[in-house]
């Protein structure tokens, strides 16, 4: 059982010490802090303002609420996607790269596992900042609808976690910056469009809805939405379950390929 | 007990031998050089020494712990310049090193005492709030090496520290090794300026095409004959 194996030596290299990797990260983004914003609240929030009031203004009711109140669990979930794929390929890959950070944190007792947890945890940071200001400007602005809206934040979390590790897998094999257009493109932006995010994914052609169910975001966007309405059905455990696994799966893979790229 | 011991150890990159059997030991308190022509394999060597290159055969033990095994203990006790700046671009110069003595785990109080320690030492203490890119290249390098040794690292390894440096600087850094090892350092070092070869190590090996044609002690190495200088364009010229 070599893959039993590979999972009993990463295990072995995991300690807190990727919290000093996240820390790095952070006291390096607050001396920038001020662009980082811009991009992961600024925009998600231009995107709802847009879509929410401009296009809500047709749209004057979808599944018995308004247009807006659609979408903001949506761009919740999806600005929260974005935050954590941009860390965690054009960020962790500078990182990685272009300063060797990755390089020079591995001259310590710091492990290549470490490293990749701490990354992650910092994706997932971005992503957290990200989910919540438009969570907080849903809930001010009186665009949510349920109490259970609270619980959105273990999910933005978990949306976090796996967007920031599948990114990071995507970094592992990357060559350059410019590698990173095709899994915008094909794997963020198809994600970003046709998860449910501006319309209900039944609405689809019945051939392309099958596809929406290999989408992660489809599964964050939905539960988030249950939350918000406030339907208590038991898919909002098994979603937290999957969306736990798949991220652990990916971290393991993760952690796996970058070992392999970082250490000759 | 020799704090380092290196037993039969190659690597290959791709079927490319960059080492090919190598084995030597290094005391306790020793100043060691390792020379020798461009891509003769001293960082390779130095590289699988703190564990960013996985050795395809051979047996490294350093205190006596496997590398293999306990290379995590290991990296406690040893402080390493590698041979490219990689200091953290995103931060001032003071929080390279307290950032850096996160990873070792020291605690806040003892890594703030420490860093200011060490920019003392090298003479970086006004510039503790400068971005590490407005540093010149001396200053980085003397920060690289502070920063190798916030952990009070029983080995430090070196990769050409002193390349690039203008007399001062260097002369400076030497100074600073010398006292470093007289205090009880053990130190690893790799250089192209056969006059600090002369001048530093006690002991070296001389690598060329990965594999080890002298060895010894400098001054055995370079007694009754020509200098280190001419000692190694005999080699490289081979
Ligand atoms: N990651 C790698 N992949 C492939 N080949 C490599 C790799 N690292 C080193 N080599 C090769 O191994 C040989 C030894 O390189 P190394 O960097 O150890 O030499 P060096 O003695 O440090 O040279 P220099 O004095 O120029 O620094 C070179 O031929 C180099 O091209
Ligand atoms: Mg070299």
């Amino acid at each position: 059982m070599k893959f039993i194996e590979k999972i009993k030596d990463i295990n072995h290299n995991l300690s807190l010490r990727a919290l000093a990797v996240l820390y790095r990260n952070f006291l390096a983004w607050l001396k920038i802090y001020k662009p980082s914003i811009i991009g992961d609240v600024l925009e998600p929030l231009l995107f709802l303002a847009a879509l929410g009031l401009g296009v809500g203004k047709f749209i004057h009711n979808i599944d018995g609420i308004s247009y807006i109140e659609f979408i903001v669990p949506g761009i919740i979930a999806s600005s929260s996607m974005y935050a954590a794929a941009f860390e965690s390929t054009f960020g962790s890959y500078t990182r990685m790269v272009t300063y060797r950070t990755f390089e020079a944190i591995l001259l310590t007792p710091v492990t290549v596992e470490e490293i990749v947890l701490g990354e992650i945890f910092w994706g997932t940071s971005k992503a957290f900042m990200s989910g919540i200001a438009v969570l907080i400007v849903g809930l001010v602005f009186g665009w949510i609808i349920s109490p259970l809206a609270l619980f959105i934040p273990v999910f933005i979390l978990l949306n976090g976690a796996i967007f920031s590790s599948l990114s990071l897998l995507i970094t592992s094999f990357s060559p350059s910056y410019d590698f990173f257009s095709y899994y915008f493109t094909i794997a963020i932006s198809t994600m970003f469009l046709f998860s449910g995010v501006f319309y209900p994914v039944s609405s689809l052609p019945h051939i392309l809805s099958y596809f929406v169910f290999v989408m992660p975001l489809y599964y964050s966007v939905h539960v988030m939405r249950l939350l918000d309405l406030g339907i208590l059905s038991p898919a909002i455990f098994y979603y937290f379950i999957i969306l736990s696994f798949i991220s652990i799966i990916l971290f393991y893979l993760t952690a796996f390929f970058i070992r392999k790229r970082v250490i000759k | 007990m020799d704090i380092i011991q290196i037993e039969n150890l190659s690597k290959k990159f791709d079927g490319f031998a960059a080492l090919n059997n190598v084995s030597f030991n290094i005391t306790r308190g020793d100043f060691f050089g390792l020379i020798g022509p461009n891509g003769a394999g001293k960082t390779t060597l130095l590289r699988i020494l703190y564990s960013m290159v996985v050795p395809s055969s051979g047996n490294i033990r350093i205190k006596g712990l496997d590398l293999r095994k306990d290379y995590k203990k290991i990296k406690y006790i040893l402080g390493i310049v590698p041979q490219d700046d990689n200091l953290d671009a995103d931060l001032s110069v003071l929080d390279n090193l307290t950032i850096y003595s996160m990873y070792f785990g020291l605690s806040k109080k003892e890594s703030l005492k420490r860093s200011e320690e060490l920019l003392g030492f090298f003479d970086l203490s006004d510039r503790r709030n400068s971005k590490v890119m407005d540093l010149s290249g001396g200053l980085r390098r003397r920060l690289m090496i502070a920063r190798a040794l916030i952990n009070n690292p029983e080995i430090i390894m070196l990769d050409e520290p002193t390349s690039g440096l203008d007399p001062e600087y260097r002369h400076n850094i030497w100074n600073k090794l010398v006292l470093l090892n007289k205090e009880g350092s053990t130190i690893l070092m790799s250089t192209h300026y056969m006059e600090e070869a002369e001048r530093l190590f006690k002991n070296m090996v001389i690598l060329n095409h990965g594999e080890i044609v002298v060895r010894g002690k400098t001054e055995d190495i370079t007694r009754n004959k020509k200098s280190l200088e001419e000692i190694f364009l005999d080699i490289a010229r081979k």
